[in-house]
Parts: C-alpha cells; structure tokens; sequence
C-alpha cells in the first residue's frame, strides 16, 4: 500500500496552468502571424522560426550551463518572446541580428533577473530595443508587401506611414484610401491591425489578458493625438495612430505581459493611459517611430512603484 | 594659438574654481560635523568575529563593540560575551580594554530526536514546500510522531556556517561541532524545540537522550523505535543523579553529568547517545 | 428572483455534488466508539466518567472546561473501556473516551425525532440554556461553540439572522440533503435561534445550484413569510464564507477585524439551526451529524447520519471504497478541509464530509515561478494579495505581511486554487499567521 499524502488544503486544483496560458497567447497571435506570412511569404517565415529556435534555446542554454538548474522553456514563455521579436521586426532582418536580439531578448531582458516572472522589462521589446539601436539600418527598412518573392533577392523596401510622418512627407488620407478601393498593398496597417484584435478579442474572452491595460492604452493615445489632430491636421489623426506603428501588437500583447505589468485594475488603468500617452508624445515629437516600444518599456519600469503603493481595496477596510 | 584653446581654457578655470569650492566646503563641514569616537571601538570591532550573529544580545558586531567600551568606560565588562568567538576573542577583548571578562562554556547545539528513517519511518507522504514550520504546521509529520524531527531541513538552512548537514541514512540533521558556533539559529528555527544548547564539555564528551516525546512507553514506541520509554535504567546506573525520568522522558543534566558514558549501554531503546564510543557490554544475543 | 453574490474575488470550482440524490441514511453504529473531548474550538472538556462506567447515548461524558469550550455527550450506550490519547485527522493526539456498545439506549428524556415539535414558550434564556447542555457547536466545520454566538455582548443588538445554506464546497452535499429532508425542523431552529437572539428577521441563503432546497424551504416558510426569507445566491466560492455572506444578503462589509455583530447580525449554518431544533425541543445533545462520504472514484458516494466517535474507515468501507487504494482523505471539503494521515480517526461534530481521492486523482504538484498574473489577487475575496503575502510568509517578513493584510485572510484557497503556477501560496500564509498568532500569544502577559 502506498503512504498516504498530506497536503494543506486546497485539495483541488485549477484547470490554468502557466503553459496554456503562453500557448493561448500564441495562438491568438496566429491571425496576425498568417496576415503577415501573406505579406511578406517565406521570408517571414524564417524570421519566425530562427527567433523561436533562437529564443529557446539561448534560454535552454542559460538554465542548463550557466543556471544549473532544470530547463523550463516547456513553459512556453521563451517561444512566446521569439514571436513577438519576429512580429516586430521587419522581414528582411539577417540571421546574425535575429540571433544577437534573441540573445539580448532572453539574457539580458529575462534571465538576467532570473527568469519568468521576474524579470522587470518585456523581453521582446529589450531585444527589440537593442535591435532598433544596434541595426538601425535593418530594422527600419520595412519590405513592401507581396514585394518579396521566393528568393527574395530584390527587396523593395517603403517607408512606413510612421515614418513619413517624422519625416514629414505625405501620408495616403483616408479619403484616397478608400477611394483606391480595397487594395491590400494600401490597406496592409489595417488588415494586420484588425488581424491581431481578432485573436486579442479571444484572449479578452478566455481572460487571459485584462481589457484594462490595452484600453486605457489606446484612450492614452487617442487623448494627445485627437487635440493634436485638430490643431494640426499633419499630425494624423487618432485612429491613424491606433492602426499603424504596430499599436495593437504593443497594447493587447505586449503591455499586458504578466510580469512587467500591474496587478490591479486600478494601477493597470494608470499604467495604460500613462502608456498611450508616452506613445503619442514619442511618436508625434521625439527623434524614432517606435513610441509603442519605448513608451512600455519606460512604463515598465514604474510598475514595482505601482505594485507597491496601490494596493487592492481590502475588504472591511473603511473608505 | 588654435582657436579652441580660450574654450578649453574657460572650461578648465570653471571646473577648477567649482572643484576647489566644493573641497573647501566639504573639509569645512567635515570639520565642524565630526562625530568624537572612542578609537578603541574600532580595535574591539577588529578582534570580534564579524558575523553579526546577534548571540550578544546587541544587533551586530559593531554595536557590541561600542557596548563593550561604553561599559569599559564604566569598569566594569560586567556579564558581556561573545558567544560564538568564546574565550580566545573575549580574551584579546580583556587585553584591548584591560578589564577581566566573564568566562563561560563553550556550547554546541544538540538535537534531541533519534528517530531515523529506519526506527521512525515515514508513513505519511508529504507534499508542500520541503520547510519543518509548514509540515508541523498541517501534521504530526512524515513519521507521525508529534515531538520528533520532521526532516525537512529549516535547522539546515538556518544555519549560516555549514554546521548542521541531514545524514542521508537517517534523515535526521547532523551536527558539524567544530562549524557550530552556538549562535542558536537552529534553536529557533526548529518548530518543535528539538534543539538546545549545550556546554561543548571536557574533550568534547556529552551524553544526551534524544527524544523529546512524552507519550507512554506503548504509544511511543508504536511510532519510533528508538523512542525514551522512561524505563528508568539509566537513571538507576549514574553515579552522579543526573538523570531524571518526568512525564514519561528520561532528561540528563548537562551541568551534572560527568560524561562517564554508564547510561549509554543500558538503554533499551538506544535513545541515549554520545559523542564518545561506549562499548555496549550487554548485548542481547539475537 | 434575482441571484446575489458578493462583488470581488471568488472562483468557480467544478461542482462534483455527486451524492446530492442520496438520501440520508442512519450508519449502523460501531463495536467500539472512540469519542474525543475536544471536537470543538477552545478548551477540551473535562471528563466526567473512568473506565468501567456504564453509559447511555446522551451521557455527559466531558464538561465544558472554560468559557471558548463545550459538552461531549456520549453517541452510543455500553461500557467505557478506557482513556486514552487518540491521533486526529492530523495525527496530533487529543484524549478520548472508548466506549464499548452494548445495544442502543437512550437517555431519558430525549424525544424521538419522527414527530414535528412546536416551539410553544420557550424563553430566549431557556434556548441558550439547552443549546449549551446539548454541546452544540457551528456545526458548518469551525466548531466554534453554538451558545457563544447566540450570547449577545452586551450593547450589541443584532437585527438579522442568516442562516447559511450556500454549502458552496464542491462535493458536499451534507447540508443540501438536510434541507431537502427536514427543512420544517431546519425552519424551528431558525424561529429558536430568533428567539434566542431577539431578532425579528432571518434570511435563509441558498445557492442556486439547490433550487429542490431553495424551492421546498420557500413553500414550507409560505406563512413565516414576514420574519424568514429565503434568497438564493449565485454558485461562486467561497459564497458562503460569513463576510462574504453577510455583503451578499445585506450588502453590510464587517470591518477587518471584527465580528458579524458589529454590522448587526449572525450567520449560523443549516445544519447548526436543525441541532438547535433537536436540542431545544427534542432534549436531544448533540452526538450524531449528516456526514457526506464522497470522491471522484467512489463507488456509492452517499449521505449517512453518523454517530460521534465512529471510526471514518467503517464509513469509506459503506461507500465502497476500497481502503488500500486510497492515496488522500480529506475530512470536510476538498476547499477548506484538511487531508488525514490516517484513515483510522474517529468522526467528530465537525466532520462535514469525508472526501477520498485515489491515485489518479492526485496530480503531484509542479511549482513553477511566479509569473505575476495576478490572477491571485483577482481571485481574493478578502481583496489581499496573495502573492506577495506567500513571498513574505516564505521570507518570514512578518510585519510586513500584517501590514498588507494576511489576518484578514480566512484561508480559502481560492488564490492557490486559481494558481497557473501552483504555488503553494495558502501553504505559506498559513504558516505564517500561525506565527504571527504565536508571537501575538507570547507578547500578551508582559
């Protein structure tokens, strides 16, 4: 007869678990994945693949040789962060940057601090971060879609609406969009927009992410660029803001990670409308396009003051 | 004359000139807000052992120090020690401070539990954070017995000098005496009390019953073979009654025991041990 | 009619009432009955008898001993055999008295419990009187002494009385059946326990997963319309833990650190009202209870009335539950209820369920680290944060935990049940708050 088991109570156990909640993130990042494997074929493809293999096993590598302890990138988490780095870069990204950023992305932003759930900044977006900074060259020239073909030897690379707009030059309107009909080539910011809310509509509805972060995110937004818009016109407006520049990526995937985010409603709303904001005044004054990366890393770093000094309301405690 | 050399000039002046106020400023307050110390706290600082153990009663090395030399001051040390340096730091403090120091036995910690893996075995799984406190908590524990060692290590981990170590073969935390220090973490981590300080004795020789249960003969037994069934024979066997059998539990007075290892033999149970070999006279034939 | 609840935290475990259609059935008494004198909160009871004492059922074996303590009767006639210290579900001992049964008479003066008792006359002292006799306590799984509560300190005066019927533990079904079969002796108690307290108003609050005892209780209240209500509560946990009940009838928050009276009211459990009943009317002390012997893989998951002091093996064995398989038995629910380390320890006023998991059934945990979800702190009904009162309780930061809270924790499990990590985060605030009371405890006399 086998020994009896002790434990404290509960005796019960919830069905969530740590890797269904990655693979859940990961299959509501498909859509966007499959949009952008349309667009840009198999180059995405392998940029795909070489940040997951990357990512894993740079974080394999780290537990087992440097950490000594028993490897968890089963976890899903590490495969998580190749996803997002290869959805944030442009498709035409080279080996050697995939693999610097990886390391960076895992190393530095992740077990430096000691692996998931302790680490205070998105991994994905230290990487990128790093990688914006290291290869300004490569990660600001963004393919055209349909422009790369199976070899991808001539690159046809556009400036993207964001950047047009810190240069200054001009931006289709939306009357001219529409007027062109729906051509994907013109209407490319808001299929994968629209691609990555639908599989954020289903974490929404599985509760795995909480609706207060991605929208207090995008009213921060909306909140400078709207005044702005209507003093400037050149500025573009809010939903310009929301659709391009990977926005929604940023606000439903990335600010809303576990561990660099707030725990409370509250602080989660302070922390999102804080965001938007940072993203707006990044985007529409400073010197890069990527205020949706900055504007969370920097928010980041204010969520261990907010998990401090907000605190849920207690019950019984007098208000 | 090239023409940045007025600018590396005005540059050179303004950080000199700033350098130089801030210098003078910081050797002016350093002056005026220094704080008078005894010299000799810092040389009783250098001989203390600097592990901050707070076995002293003070919350550091450096605390103790200045109370030594505060009480110095007063002439007398009074009843001050330093656990874990023991004679030779209290000595060099006496020398530093010319006053005498009290002295005191050296102790060691002692667990009084002999239940191993073999005579008390598990018999319950348990499955929780691998910590005593949280398994005294929800039960009598992996052997069921309500006083002994749950085997789970708090003692291990609280100890800061290695000394204490779980023995494979027993499962029961061991001892290192030559690494304790007696700072009394074990004491307080150990959820059941199971560990005391004892003096060291002459040539490191103590006796100890390890058990702490006072169930009855019967009932104790029923859990743990090496159980303290309050026969009484080894209190029958010591020359200097310093043994007494209470509340179903032979204890032995560390002060009055001689060390001369008579009670080790006679118990039944194998619940008193030594630190020294005793030959076990009477074997029963098996 | 609308569903209450209360507003934050909880979860919804899967229900598993898998012997909600058992009715309940009298357990055939054992050989030997081992009956503790402490099957309450507070002091053990003195006892009363040595060996060789002859015993009726309803004997006063122990006295209450101080005034957090509470009777033991004796549940079965025979010889006592003998006083010994026996192991609880946590194999910590408390003494016992065994009783050898020889047939089964009872004490004089206690009614049979077939014929419906009205209440006529009885004062409010006279209530309070009997329930103290009778050794009745909470009888939801706390075991706080019955009488206390219903002893009002003075200056408070409570305005209503719930009585909490939400059962909201997965698999128990103890109190479920109890409505479905005595609820116009359950609605006696209530009536005694209003009379008790002074109380003009009573709320009987069921989950609406019982809509048979929901239904039954507001058809058999029809004429007591204007002091009982009952309201059904929606099927969350833990909905009926007392604060949680108290905000989702009255929408009253009692403050942290107080009692229910301090708002004005209090919650006594179903079957607490129905022992109320037999005590005041029928004479009878409390030595029996419903107990509720279930599991995923037990063959006959049933509902019996059980006999203080009955050995929970007998009852595994009338469930069919092969004994040698068993890998965990808990005593109470799977929530709450604290898992044995053995299966020989004897059924006690507080067992509201014994819950046997076999070896598929138990998943050995798997901790992996925190990844600050906050899906803890989301689940707290008590509105704490649970991971980092189990980090501080980990670190032994114990101020710090008092701070943020952890007293007011009241051990639900919902943060570890809801845990995609599997921390054992209750593991580490309860050991914590255990030292915080200990320490509490040594300050007190200097």
């Amino acid at each position: 007869m086998s020994l009896l088991t002790i434990s404290q109570s509960p005796h019960l156990k919830g069905p969530i678990t740590t890797p269904k909640i990655m693979l859940a993130v990961i299959l509501a990042l498909v859509p966007g994945m499959a949009v952008q494997l349309v667009f840009y074929g198999l180059a995405f493809l392998l940029v795909l693949v070489q940040f997951v293999v990357a990512c894993v096993v740079v974080e394999w590598s780290i537990q087992k040789f440097l950490l000594r302890e028993i490897p968890s990138v089963t976890d899903g988490s590490a495969a998580l962060t190749g996803v997002l780095l290869a959805l944030n870069v442009p498709a035409t990204l080279g080996t050697f940057p995939i693999v610097a950023g990886s390391l960076v992305a895992i190393g530095f932003g992740k077990m430096a601090f000691g692996g998931i759930g302790r680490n205070p900044f998105n991994p994905a977006l230290v990487g990128r971060a790093f990688l914006t900074a290291s290869f300004p060259v490569g990660m600001t020239q963004w393919p055209k879609p349909f422009s790369l073909g199976m070899g991808g030897t001539d690159v046809v690379t556009h400036a993207t609406p964001l950047t047009r707009l810190l240069e200054g030059t001009q931006v289709i309107g939306w009357q001219e969009k529409i007027a062109s009909g729906f051509d994907p080539l013109i209407w490319n910011a808001e299929i994968l927009a629209a691609a990555y809310l639908v599989g954020a509509l289903l974490l929404i509805l599985l509760r795995v992410i909480h609706l207060a972060i991605p929208l207090s995110y995008l009213m921060g937004l909306s909140l400078v660029t709207l005044p702005a818009w209507l003093v400037a016109p050149s500025l573009q407006d809010p939903l310009f803001h929301i659709v391009n520049g990977g926005t929604m990526l940023g606000a439903f995937y990335m600010a809303t990670d576990y561990s660099t985010s707030p725990m409370i409603p509250r602080a989660m709303i302070l922390y999102g409308l804080l965001g938007g904001i940072l993203c707006a005044v990044i985007r529409l004054w400073g010197a890069y396009p990527d205020g949706v990366a900055y504007s969370i890393l920097i928010m980041n770093a204010a969520v261990p003051l907010m998990n401090r000094y907000m605190q849920p309301r207690r019950f019984g405690s007098q208000p | 004359m090239p023409e940045y050399l007025p600018l590396l000039l005005i540059s050179l002046g303004i950080t000199g000139v700033l350098g130089l106020a801030a210098a003078t400023l910081l050797h002016v307050l350093a002056n005026r807000f220094s704080v008078e110390t005894d010299p000799r706290i810092g040389q009783v600082l250098e001989v203390l052992p600097g592990i901050n153990c707070g076995n002293c009663g003070q919350p550091g090395c450096s605390s103790f120090a200045e109370t030594l030399v505060k009480s110095a001051s007063s002439g007398s040390l009074g009843s001050l020690y330093c656990p874990p340096g023991g004679e030779s730091v209290m000595a060099q403090v006496s020398s530093l401070l010319g006053l005498a120091v009290t002295k005191r036995e050296p102790l060691v910690a002692q667990l009084r539990c002999g239940g191993t893996l073999k005579t008390a075995p598990e018999r319950v799984h348990y499955e929780g954070p691998k910590r005593c406190a949280l398994a005294h908590n929800l039960s009598a524990g992996g052997s069921l017995c309500p006083f002994g060692c749950l085997r789970l290590g708090d003692c291990v981990v609280s100890c800061d000098y290695g000394a204490l170590i779980i023995d494979p073969d027993t499962g029961l935390p061991t001892v290192i005496p030559d690494k304790c220090i007696a700072c009394g973490a074990c004491v307080r981590a150990c959820p059941r009390n199971l560990f005391h300080l004892v003096p060291r004795g002459r040539k490191e020789r103590r006796v100890h019953v390890a058990c702490q249960n006072h169930e009855t003969a019967a009932v104790a037994l029923k859990l743990c073979k090496s159980a303290c069934i309050a026969c009484g024979k080894c209190a029958a066997v010591c020359p200097v009654n310093a043994i007494t059998v209470e509340n179903n539990l032979a204890t032995i007075d560390p002060l009055k025991c001689i060390a001369c290892g008579k009670c080790v033999p006679v118990c039944p149970t194998s619940a008193i041990q030594s630190t020294f070999p005793v030959p076990r006279s009477s074997e029963k034939e098996a | 009619m609308n569903t209450l609840t209360f507003p934050r935290g909880g979860i919804h475990p899967p229900e598993y009432k898998l012997s909600e259609h058992a009715p309940i059935e009298n357990f055939p008494l054992p050989e030997i009955a081992v009956i503790p004198l402490s099957q309450h909160v507070g002091a053990p009871a003195q006892c009363l008898v040595k060996k060789g004492d002859k015993v009726k059922v309803g004997t006063l074996l122990g006295e209450a001993n101080g005034f957090v303590s509470s009777r033991i009767h004796s549940s079965v006639s025979g010889t006592v055999l003998k006083i010994e210290d026996v192991p609880m579900a946590n194999a910590y001992k408390v003494s016992a008295v065994f009783v050898k049964v020889e047939g089964d008479v009872w004490e004089e003066g206690i009614l049979p419990g077939n014929q419906l008792m009205a209440i006529g006359n009885i004062t409010s002292e006279q209530i309070i009187q009997k329930v103290k006799d009778a050794g009745i306590v909470g009888m939801g799984g706390a075991t706080f002494p019955a009488h206390i509560k219903l002893q009002l300190p003075p200056g408070k005066k409570p305005d209503t009385l719930i009585i909490d019927g939400a059962e909201c533990e997965p698999f128990l079904t103890a109190d479920h059946r109890l409505m479905l079969e005595k609820p116009d002796e359950i609605l006696r108690g209530v009536q005694l326990m209003m009379r008790a307290l002074g109380v003009q108003r009573a709320i009987i609050a069921i989950e609406e997963n019982k809509q048979d005892a929901i239904d039954i209780l507001t058809a058999r209240s029809e004429n007591l319309r204007r002091e009982i209500a009952v309201v059904s509560l929606r099927t969350k946990y833990p909905q009926g833990g007392e604060k949680q009940l108290i905000k989702a009838v009255l929408n009253r928050e009692v403050p942290s650190g107080k009692l229910p009276i301090d708002v004005g009211c209090i919650v006594n459990n179903i079957g607490t009202a129905f022992a109320i009943y037999e005590a005041a009317l029928l004479n009878k002390p409390l030595f029996e209870r419903i107990v509720t012997v279930t599991g995923p893989r037990v063959p006959r998951p049933g509902n019996y009335r059980v006999r203080v002091g009955t050995p929970v093996s007998q009852l595994l064995m009338a469930a069919g539950v092969e004994l040698d398989k068993v890998r965990k038995l808990v005593a109470g629910g799977p929530m709450m209820g604290k898992a044995g380390s053995t299966l020989d320890f004897p059924v006690t006023k507080g067992t509201s369920g014994l819950l046997v998991f076999y070896d598929a059934d138990c998943q050995p945990r798997r901790v992996s680290p925190c990844i600050r979800c906050a899906r803890c702190v989301q689940a707290c009904p008590m509105g704490l944060e649970p991971y980092l009162l189990e980090k501080l309780g980990e670190k032994n930061r114990l101020e710090e935990a008092e701070r943020r809270g952890i007293m007011d924790c009241m051990e639900c499990g919902s943060c570890s049940y809801i845990c995609p990590a599997d921390r054992p985060i209750l593991d580490y605030i309860r050991t914590a708050k255990a030292r915080i009371l200990k320490i509490r405890r040594e300050k007190k006399p200097t």
